[in-house]
């Protein structure tokens, strides 16, 4: 081999080189530059973030370039959801004594987006599948209104209930915020007091 | 001049030199969702781990550490505690009991300590069953010594008094409450 073939090799290496580090590049950040709606969250990990104190960040409505190596991401879901619950029988709480009840409640949540509670839904349902979420918040919910319609009032009346509904929403905020979730709204038109109790 | 073949030997070289870093790096670097927890012990380490990331990441060694990882995510128990003992007038009375509980592995320091010393291994059934222990002995607890009447108007006084213990229990393998309520009380007959 001589030296002018040497160099021809060199220049081919060059050129090589140059038509590969921009088009491996281009699709580095194509691939990792990730942009975030508004009904989802981001959840960027891996060190510690900038201007945090801790090893992770959570980006609604935005995008952030997901380094490689050292960071990796998960979502999270923001959009409501609605819910029934169904009622049977259920004890409640009457003036003169203890009642059954049964219907069908309403509601709607969300894994809520205001930053202090959405890192809570960060550490608490990362990597969780959203049916999986749904189940365990709705049989949460299940719970928390049987043992709330066992100790109040049953409601009667139409403010009653708008009443008893807004106690409820108020008294499980801090319970599922807990989770990083919300309870948006709530209906329980169709419960009604029946025999057997 | 170089001969073609000493040529090629730098370039695999080079290649090796500038690739092999980034190679470990991303094989060692360790990401840990805000959901898990990874701890690292020395090789051959027993006991206190030398750290535990949450959230974060970590560059673990290879060959001198080794590690262990857990879920925090949420879990759900949705559990009936049968024939439950309680006091009415001194006679005894037997009540069935469901309970509703949101719980996880907790990430605060000193009780993910006690996570990865009791639950490294342990499957999310028998996670379930070590909360469903704390949960019934905390229920059958807090109830032997009133009686339903007393207690199923105020359902929050009552969870108070049963899911205080049972959180302390838990705390003791790394378990934390994060909401809970007394869903259902039904007397029982014998």
């Amino acid at each position: 081999m001589t030296g002018s073939g040497l160099s021809t090799a060199g220049l081919v290496l060059v050129v090589v080189m140059l038509a590969i580090v921009p088009l491996v590049t281009v699709v580095i950040f194509k691939t990792r530059f990730k942009r975030v709606p508004l009904d989802k969250a981001m959840v960027v990990y891996g060190h510690y973030m900038p201007g945090s104190c801790r090893g992770y960040m959570v980006i609604v409505g935005g995008a952030k370039f997901i380094t490689p190596i050292s960071e990796e991401y998960a979502v999270l879901d923001l959009s409501p959801r609605t819910a029934e619950l169904e009622l049977r029988s259920a004890t409640v709480r009457l003036n003169d004594g203890r009642g059954r009840a049964s219907g069908k409640i309403r509601y709607s949540y969300r894994v809520r987006a205001e930053e202090a509670v959405l890192d809570t839904a960060a550490e608490h349902l990362t990597g969780l599948d959203p049916a999986e979420v749904s189940r365990m918040v709705e049989g949460y919910v299940e719970a928390a209104f049987k043992a709330f319609i066992a100790s109040c009032p049953f409601p009667t009346s139409p403010d009653e209930r708008r009443s008893f509904t807004d106690r409820f929403l108020v008294f499980n905020k801090s319970d599922l915020w807990n989770v990083g979730v919300g309870l948006d709204s709530m209906d329980i038109d169709g419960l009604r007091l029946v025999g057997g109790g | 001049m170089l001969s073609p073949i000493t040529v090629g030997l730098v370039i695999v070289f080079v290649v090796l030199v500038t690739f092999m870093p980034i190679v470990i790096l991303s094989t060692r670097y360790r990401r840990v969702a805000p959901s898990k927890a990874l701890a690292v012990w020395a090789a051959n380490g027993t006991g206190r781990p030398l750290a535990m990331v949450s959230g974060g990441g970590i560059f673990v060694p290879p060959l001198t550490r080794r590690t262990a990882t857990l879920d925090l995510r949420l879990r759900f128990l949705d559990m009936v505690v049968p024939k439950v003992q309680m006091d009415k007038d001194g006679q005894g009375q037997l009540v069935r009991v469901r309970v509703g509980m949101l719980y996880r592995i907790s990430s605060e320091n000193s009780t993910l300590e006690n996570a990865f010393a009791h639950l490294v291994g342990k499957s999310d059934k028998e996670i379930e069953e070590i909360v469903g222990g704390a949960v019934e002995n905390a229920v059958r607890e807090g109830l032997a010594k009133t009686s339903l009447d007393k207690v199923e108007g105020d359902r929050d006084a009552l969870a108070l008094k049963v899911f205080i213990p049972a959180l302390e229990a838990m705390k003791a393998f790394g378990l934390e409450i994060r909401c809970a309520a007394i869903a259902e009380m039904e007397l029982q007959g014998r």
